[in-house]
């Protein structure tokens, strides 16, 4: 019995690697059978007679091409339902194809069930996937280019429409790979009420002389001089690679080279100023929460009345809006050299070795969800920023932003914005950031040290890569 | 485990031959016996075991698909790497302060509910309450409790004057949190052992001790904790076990931060699986996990053969 659990649990463990690693029979345990509609076999693909024979042109008419959707929900809120009833309309307006939305959970679940099944033979016919895991599908080549498409849809005139800092992202090696779905960046939220208690004009700090000096005034402090409410806090836990780009760039260098997948900067000066600034923020100028300050607690705690200002995600807006009983503020990231933040969220790629007429609704279906009309619907909903610079000219979205105008910040921050960092192995490599983010705040090394070791073993790793 | 009748039974060499057949018959009347089990064992967790342990011998990440035979390499790679020899050490400490504390607190527990008191039944129900609560919302619910300033932890040490810890953003905090969330959700299931354990201990040994003058603490030492030890070698092999195999609420609190202060075996497992998605050093993991857990439990099945001795 004893030894039977024993077994048990390795063996369950084992198992879920083994499925991991494709090419075994183990493959469907992925759930990938029941919800995948593609054919079995990549390699029977190619012959498969009927179906496929009328290559690339749309498939004939009459046929209902049934076609799979992989997303992941990033941020709070009811997205899935969103999700599922947008394909339920987009299929009403395409009777000719049916999307299977799949939910699998968060970016990480979803990027790992999409290679999956790539590297099983079974892939997904679209996927919503990091936009900064443009190497990871590259490297595992799962994903094919979008350019032949674009072309026959209106070409660059479809795609200046983008902001072009969301499509950065999207495109390596002279191709485009992926449209923008899902987008955001992080902004600096502030309580506008707080604010006028304390004195301060309503404005949102510019510079981190000015975050520091309202971050003063905002925090208070009780006869024997325990912080009882911290003017600022800056979330770094978990993933802070991602926030702590912003006072990288912001710094003046983002902390990777934008246009290559295996040249990281963590140990560069402005990199190391942020670290630096992060930390002072609580040892130095006393205006933060000690340690790792968490990512899920913030707007929980800025919505009670607990923080002066906060630094998210613009997804975040919507529920912060709906939950603070006070007037609620949208700023840029406050500037050390410049202006900036990282840009984040998902994008939409087509699988690779799926049949030609899968590719053609994939197609279809990539174009609707990119539309001006449903990128600002989209944004309204959920609080990401819409993808497409018209969308911000629809009736909906205009009338949406006359009423709530801090939805406008993160459009307008966007041209300060870079990219995500995104690299070959990037899981890998944004751990050891964040590694060494926490090391630093949570006062286990010198902002220097840390990010010096970081780069060494970011660098280790990327050194196996050519460009 | 080997089947062998007694040597001294069979004296002569002439009796080899039926000394085989005999043993030949007991061996297959075994394997019938343990089959419907080995049914499912052998393709669900021996053949996956195998597999793990050859592919943790190949370089196997996003970049090479196709697997390249690298030796010990994982290994090595896994030994080279501080953050492996962190995690280790988070989950010896994990394991080596939840196991005895949540067994003890289990067994402390179980002998006063098993007294005939008045609301017995709602104190039990209570106390069991945590173990079926899945462990993703027990998470969420002790995300609250360690919020910093606004939790139940931080309300209540307010009452002390003291009030504003980060608990899961203090690397020498984060782990004690955890371990405190680990007691809390598996006392009550041993506590059930435990006194289904206390319930079939025969009554005139207390009441022999009792009319001999011994009293709580004493009777405890003396009678109950080493009637019970049956009990207690199989709850801490489960215990051990769960401690290694718990990672759900990692991913809801901490994601083993701030700095891998919190980071156990298993969630590294995941992080090298399908974050990283170098499928041979989780492989390398997994084997050494496997090889802990194995260890664990041989030495825990040995003690269970000697303590059978005071149950029977």
């Amino acid at each position: 019995m004893r030894l039977t659990n024993v077994l048990g649990i390795t063996g369950l463990a084992a198992g879920i690697l083994l499925a991991a690693c494709g090419g075994s029979a183990a493959a469907p345990v992925s759930g990938g059978a029941g919800s995948n509609p593609a054919p079995a076999s990549p390699a029977a693909a190619p012959a498969n007679p009927a179906s496929t024979a009328a290559a690339p042109a749309p498939p004939a008419t009459g046929k209902t091409v049934e076609i799979s959707l992989h997303y992941p929900v990033g941020v709070s809120g009811p997205l899935a339902k969103i999700i599922e009833g947008y394909m339920t309309e987009f299929s009403k307006q395409n009777p000719d194809v049916k999307v299977t939305p799949v939910f699998d959970g968060d970016y990480v679940s979803t990027i790992a069930k999409v290679l999956q099944l790539a590297q099983a033979g079974t892939p997904a016919d679209v996927a919503i996937v990091n936009a900064a895991g443009i190497y990871s599908m590259l490297d595992a080549d799962a994903v094919i280019p979008l350019d032949d498409l674009i072309a026959k849809s209106g070409g660059d005139s479809m795609t200046k429409d983008f902001f072009p800092a969301f499509m950065q992202n999207s495109q390596q090696g002279g191709k485009t790979w992926s449209l923008p779905w899902q987008r955001s960046t992080l902004v600096m939220y502030y309580n506008r009420d707080m604010f006028r208690q304390a004195g301060l004009p309503d404005k949102a700090p510019q510079t981190w002389d000015e975050l520091i000096q309202d971050g003063q005034k905002l925090t208070q402090k009780d006869a024997g001089g325990k912080v009882t409410r911290y003017g600022v806090a800056f979330p770094s836990s978990g993933t802070a690679y991602w926030e702590f780009q912003a006072l990288a760039i912001a710094s003046g260098q983002n902390v990777f080279d934008n246009n290559a997948g295996n040249k990281v900067f963590f140990n560069a000066p402005a990199s190391v100023q942020a670290l630096q600034f992060l930390v002072d923020l609580n040892k130095k100028y006393q205006v933060s929460p000690a340690g790792a300050v968490s990512w899920d607690d913030l707007p929980t705690q800025f919505a009670a009345g607990q923080l002066g200002i906060i630094f998210h995600s613009t997804g975040s807006l919507t529920n912060i809006l709906k939950n603070s009983k006070f007037d609620v503020g949208v700023g840029f990231i406050p500037k050390n050299q410049q202006f900036g933040s990282p840009t984040g969220g998902g994008n939409l790629y087509i699988m690779k070795g799926i049949p030609a007429d899968h590719q053609a609704a994939a197609w279809k279906l990539i174009q609707w969800m990119t539309s001006p009309e449903r990128q600002a619907q989209w944004s309204i909903d959920s609080g990401y920023v819409a993808a497409r610079q018209s969308s911000y000219d629809t009736p909906v979205l205009k009338d949406y932003t006359a009423k709530t105008p801090q939805a406008l910040v993160a459009r307008d921050q966007l041209q300060y914005a870079q990219n995500e960092l995104g690299t070959h192995q990037m899981s890998e490599v944004q751990k050891i950031l964040s590694d060494a983010v926490q090391a630093g705040v949570t006062g286990q090394s010198a902002p220097k040290d840390a990010l010096e070791a970081a780069q060494q073993k970011a660098a280790a790793i990327l050194g196996q890569y050519k460009n | 485990m080997q089947l062998e009748l007694p040597a001294t039974s069979l004296p002569s060499a002439g009796l080899q031959s039926l000394r085989f057949r005999v043993t030949a018959g007991r061996f297959a009347y075994g394997l019938l016996l343990i089959l419907p089990s080995l049914v499912f064992l052998l393709p669900f967790t021996v053949w996956p075991a195998i597999k793990v342990v050859v592919s943790s011998l190949f370089l196997a990440d996003i970049a090479h698909p196709q697997p390249s035979f690298i030796g010990l390499g994982n290994f090595a790679a896994e030994f080279g790497n501080e953050v492996f020899w962190q995690v280790m050490r988070n989950t010896v400490l994990f394991a080596g302060f939840t196991v005895p504390l949540s067994i003890g607190l289990a067994l402390l527990l179980a002998v006063e509910v098993n007294k005939k008191l008045r609301l017995v039944g709602v104190f039990r129900t209570a106390l069991f309450y945590p173990t079926i609560l899945p462990t993703v919302g027990a998470a969420a619910i002790w995300l609250f409790v360690y919020a910093p300033g606004l939790g139940l932890a931080d309300r209540f040490l307010g009452l002390f004057g003291s009030y504003d810890h980060n608990w899961l953003g203090d690397p020498a905090l984060v782990l004690p949190a955890l371990m405190v969330m680990m007691i809390w959700k598996q006392t009550g299931y041993f506590m059930v052992f435990y006194l289904a354990g206390l319930q079939g201990l025969p009554q005139e040994v207390f009441e022999a001790a009792a009319l001999d003058g011994a009293r709580g603490w004493r009777m405890l030492r003396s009678l109950t904790i080493p009637l019970l030890s049956g009990t207690t070698v199989f709850v801490s092999t489960i215990a051990l076990i769960d401690s290694f195999q718990t990672v759900d609420q990692l991913f809801i609190l901490t994601q083993g931060g701030p700095n891998n202060a919190s980071n156990l075996l298993l969630f590294w497992l995941y992080q090298e699986g399908f974050r990283n998605f170098n499928f041979g050093r989780a492989s390398a993991v997994t084997v050494i996990m496997m090889a802990l857990l194995l260890a664990v439990s041989l030495v825990n099945y040995r003690q269970l053969d000697r303590a059978a001795h005071y149950e029977s």
